[in-house]
C-alpha cells in the first residue's frame, strides 16, 4: 500500500520511496525504508496529510503520499 | 588560534537557532542579505578576553548541505569554500525533540571536518515528553562535544560561551564511513587537489559532475547511510516514553484546524492584526509627522532662506519623515508574525489555506502579506520573508501592491464624491458599492497575476510540498522585540535610503524649474491680480504658478499626449508624478494645482469638480474619474514599495519588472474604461 491509504491508529513501516517523483528533501528528513510513520489527524478536505515520522510532526500532499510504499506494522 | 575567526550557526529550522544567535551576540548584530541572493544574512560578534573576537553568522535553516534550496545552496557553498566566508568553525543546533532528523546535518558539517560543537536546544522540555538522553556517550559516539542549552530559560548558553574560545581542540576526524562514496576516483582528485577532507572533495565533485537524476539517486544513498548510521548511535543514547510525555498539541489542533472553526478564529486573529496596522498605528504615525512637520518649519525658521535651507526642511527633513512614519506600521506588523511564528500557530495557518492559495501559485503564508497589503504594501512586502520557497514568496511580492492599500483611500474618496451619485441601489449606496468594488478589483486582480505569474516563471528547485508542524509554544518576548528591532533596523537602514533619495530627487523637480515663469512666479501673480486677491488666496496662485512651471509641471505637459486617450489632461499628469511619492499625496497636489489650501477637503472637492476640459466638459466627470480610480488601483504609484521590493529581492531586476507590469495593466484598463464610458 501506499501512505495516502495510512489510517489513524494504524502506523506503518517505510518500505519504499520512489525517489524519481519525491524530492530531495523528503528523503533528506527521514523518509527511507524502515522509518516508522503514523497519522496525527484524519486529512481535510485540501489533501494535506497531518503525519508524524519517526516523532518528527510535518504535513505532506496527497501526491507525494502515493510516491511512497509502506506496508502495516504487524 | 587566530584572534578573530567565524562561527557559523547552523541547523535545521525550528531548532531555535536565531533565539541562540540573540543569546549569544545580544545587539550587536547586522542583518543583510547573502550576495546575489534575497536570503536573509545575519552576523554579530562576541568579544573575549585576550583581545580577541569571534564573528557569529546565522545561517539559513537546512536540512542538508546536498543543496534542495536556495537557502541549503548557500550553506553548502560556505561550507564548501566557494565564498569569501571562510568556515572557521560552527556550532550545530537541534531540537531535543527531532534529534534524529537533526543530526544528518551534524554528520555532514562533521565529515567536512570542520572544528565544531552539537547544541542541543530545548533541553528544558525534556522531562514533559518523556525524553533522557546519555549525553556523555553520545558525545563519545559522535566525536563532538554537546552542550545541551534551552534558549527559552537561558540554561546552559553561559557554559557554552566559556567553551567557544577552545573550539579549535575538537576532534575533527570523519565520523561515518564514507562507503557511499566511489573512493577510487575521489581519491585521486583528492590527492591531486590536496584537499583536507574526503567528503568536501566529494561533495565538490558530485556537485560538478553529475546529472539531476544521478544526483538524486547519491543524495537518497547517503541520507540512508548517513540515518543508519545515526540510527546505531541514537538506540544507545536517547529515550523516549511516549506514555510520560504530555502536550497540548492534539487539543489545540483539534481547534485550530478544525475546518470551520479554524478559519473563523484564524480570520479574527488577522481582524487584529488588521485593525493594528490600520488603526492603532495612526496615532503614533501622527505624532512622527507632527514631529518632522515641526522640525521642517524649525529649520525654515532658524536658519537663513535660501536654497540650502529649503532642502534641508523641505526635502531631507520631509523625506527622513517619510521614512520613519512607516516605523509603527512594521513594528506592529512583525510582532503579530513574531508570535505567530514563535507560538507555532503559523504552519496551522499554511495547513489551513495552502492548497486554496496554491492554485494561484501562492503559499498558505501568503495570506498574511496580501491581508496586510490592505493596510500597507511596505510591512507585507517585508513579511513575506516568512514564506520558504523562493516562487512563491517573490509572487506573493510581485502581487501585494494590487491589495488596495490605505493611501489609495483618500484618492478614492475624493474621486467617489466627486463622479459617483451619492443614490441607493435598493440599501446599498452607489459610492460605498464603489469602494468595496475598488478593494474587490484589488483582490482579483493580485490572483489573476499570481496565477499568471506562477506559469512565467521558472524556479530551479523543487517546491517541498511540506509543511513542519511544530509544538505549541508561548512566545519568548524577547525573541518578538528582537524581531521587532531587526526588522525595522533592515527597513530604516535599507529601504530608507531609496525612499529618501527619490524624495529628495521628487522635491527637487518641484522646487525648481527653468526660464523665468517659474523664477518670478510670484511677481506675474502679484502683477496679473494687481492686489484683487487677499494674501492666502495669492499665496495659493503663487504655488499653482510655480508648480505649473516647474520640473514637474514640464514633465506633466510632456506627457500629456499619452494621457489624453485616459481623459487626464497634464494637471492631472503632474498629480500622478507626484503621487509616486506617496499616493494620497495625488490629492495635496490637486490642491495645489488648483489654486486651494490643503485644509479643507470640501473646498478641494468643489474647486475640482468644477474643473473644465478646453472643449468646456467638466475635467472630472464619470469617464475619467473611473479612469483614474482603476489607474490606482493597478498602478505602482509608490516609491516606498519599490524600494521595499528591491530590498527584498536584492535587485532592480523585480521592481522594474513589477513596475512595468502594473502601470501597463493600470494604463490599458484606464484606457478602456474611459473610452468604453465615454
Amino acid at each position: 500500500m501506499t501512505l495516502d491509504n495510512i489510517k489513524l491508529n494504524q502506523p506503518v513501516k517505510v518500505r519504499k520511496v520512489h525517489i524519481e517523483y519525491v524530492p530531495t528533501k523528503f528523503v533528506q528528513l527521514g523518509f527511507i525504508p524502515g522509518a516508522l510513520i503514523s497519522l496525527e489527524r484524519p486529512p481535510l478536505k485540501n489533501g494535506l496529510l497531518y503525519i508524524v515520522l519517526d516523532g518528527f510532526y510535518l504535513a505532506i500532499t496527497q501526491e507525494i503520499a502515493k510516491k511512497i510504499e509502506v506496508e502495516k506494522i504487524a | 588560534m587566530k584572534k578573530k575567526f567565524n562561527l557559523l550557526l547552523l541547523g535545521n529550522p525550528n531548532t531555535g537557532k536565531s533565539s541562540l544567535f540573540n543569546k549569544l551576540t545580544g545587539l550587536n548584530q547586522k542583518v543583510g542579505n547573502f550576495p546575489g541572493v534575497t536570503v536573509e544574512k545575519k552576523e554579530g560578534s562576541i568579544n573575549f578576553k585576550n583581545n580577541y573576537s569571534v564573528n557569529v553568522i546565522d545561517l539559513p535553516g537546512a536540512y542538508s548541505i546536498n543543496s534542495s534550496s536556495p537557502e541549503e545552496e548557500i550553506v553548502s557553498d560556505i561550507l564548501l569554500e566557494k565564498t569569501e566566508i571562510s568556515p572557521d568553525s560552527a556550532l550545530v543546533v537541534s531540537d531535543i525533540e527531532n534529534l534524529k532528523h537533526n543530526l544528518l546535518l551534524f554528520t555532514q558539517v562533521k565529515d567536512l571536518g570542520i572544528p565544531l560543537y552539537l547544541v542541543i536546544n530545548m533541553c528544558d522540555v525534556m522531562g514533559k515528553k518523556g525524553i533522557t538522553l546519555d549525553t556523555s556517550t553520545l558525545e563519545e559516539e559522535l566525536k563532538t562535544k554537546i552542550f545541551s542549552i534551552s534558549t527559552r530559560n537561558s540554561t546552559g548558553i553561559e557554559e557554552l560561551l566559556d567553551e567557544i574560545p577552545k573550539i579549535f581542540d575538537s576532534d575533527i576526524s570523519t565520523l561515518v564511513e564514507n562507503n557511499f562514496i566511489d573512493l577510487e576516483s575521489i581519491l585521486k582528485i583528492k590527492i591531486e587537489n590536496n584537499s583536507s577532507s574526503l567528503y568536501r572533495t566529494w561533495l565538490s565533485h558530485i556537485k560538478k559532475n553529475q546529472n539531476l537524476d544521478d544526483l538524486k539517486k547519491i543524495k537518497h544513498k547517503e541520507a540512508v547511510h548517513r540515518y543508519r548510521f545515526i540510527n546505531s548511535k541514537l538506540n544507545k543514547t536517547l529515550n523516549i516514553d511516549r506514555e510520560k510525555a504530555y502536550d497540548l498539541r492534539s487539543k489545540l489542533d483539534n481547534i485550530f484546524l478544525h475546518p470551520l472553526w479554524g478559519k473563523i478564529i484564524f480570520i479574527s486573529i488577522l481582524a487584529l492584526i488588521f485593525q493594528t496596522i490600520f488603526s492603532w498605528s495612526n496615532y503614533p504615525m501622527d505624532v512622527i509627522d507632527e514631529i518632522f512637520s515641526y522640525l521642517s518649519n524649525y529649520t525654515k525658521k532658524v536658519l537663513p532662506e535660501g536654497v540650502f535651507t529649503r532642502l534641508l526642511a523641505e526635502g531631507i527633513i520631509t523625506g527622513i519623515g517619510g521614512v520613519i512614519i512607516f516605523i509603527p506600521q512594521i513594528a506592529f506588523l512583525f510582532m503579530f508574525i513574531s508570535v505567530l511564528e514563535e507560538t507555532g500557530y503559523m504552519s496551522r495557518v499554511v495547513f489551513l489555506f495552502d492548497k486554496s492559495l496554491k492554485k494561484y501559485g501562492l503559499s498558505g503564508k501568503s495570506i498574511i502579506p496580501l491581508i496586510s497589503g490592505v493596510a500597507c504594501a511596505i510591512p507585507a512586502v517585508m513579511s513575506t520573508r516568512n514564506i520558504d520557497d523562493w516562487k512563491q514568496r517573490l509572487i506573493t511580492i510581485l502581487v501585494t501592491p494590487f491589495m488596495t492599500c490605505s493611501a489609495r483611500l483618500p484618492v478614492y474618496l475624493i474621486l467617489i464624491s466627486i463622479v459617483i451619485p451619492d443614490k441607493f441601489f435598493f440599501i446599498f449606496n452607489y459610492q460605498g458599492l464603489t469602494l468595496l468594488g475598488l478593494y474587490l478589483l484589488g483582490v482579483l486582480m493580485a490572483l489573476i497575476s499570481a496565477y499568471v505569474l506562477s506559469k512565467a516563471i521558472e524556479s530551479k528547485f523543487e517546491n517541498h510540498i511540506m509543511i513542519e508542524m511544530p509544538n505549541y509554544k508561548i512566545p519568548v518576548l524577547k525573541n518578538v522585540l528582537f524581531t521587532v528591532y531587526s526588522k525595522t533596523k533592515s527597513f530604516v537602514f535599507e529601504a530608507g535610503k531609496i525612499i529618501l533619495s527619490i524624495s529628495i530627487f521628487l522635491w527637487l523637480l518641484a522646487s525648481n524649474g527653468p526660464g523665468d515663469n517659474f523664477k518670478y512666479a510670484e511677481q506675474i501673480i502679484m502683477d496679473k491680480y494687481d492686489n484683487k486677491k487677499n494674501i492666502n488666496e495669492l499665496d495659493y496662485e503663487i504655488q499653482s504658478y510655480r508648480l505649473e512651471n516647474s520640473y514637474i509641471g514640464i514633465t506633466g505637459k510632456v506627457l500629456e499626449p499619452i494621457l489624453n486617450p485616459l481623459g487626464y489632461d497634464w494637471k492631472i499628469g503632474i498629480a500622478i508624478i507626484t503621487s509616486f511619492a506617496a499616493r494620497e499625496v495625488f490629492v495635496g497636489t490637486l490642491a495645489t494645482i488648483f489654486s486651494v489650501g490643503s485644509e479643507n477637503v470640501d473646498t478641494i472637492k468643489e474647486k475640482i469638480s468644477y474643473q473644465r476640459k478646453p472643449n468646456g466638459e467638466l475635467l472630472f466627470n464619470l469617464p475619467t474619474g473611473v479612469s483614474l480610480m482603476v489607474f490606482y488601483a493597478f498602478a505602482l504609484q509608490c516609491m516606498s514599495t519599490i524600494a521595499i521590493v528591491k530590498k527584498e529581492t536584492n535587485s532592480w531586476k523585480w521592481p522594474v519588472i513589477q513596475f512595468t507590469f502594473m502601470t501597463s495593466i493600470a494604463y490599458i484598463s484606464a484606457l478602456i474604461v474611459y473610452q468604453y464610458l465615454s
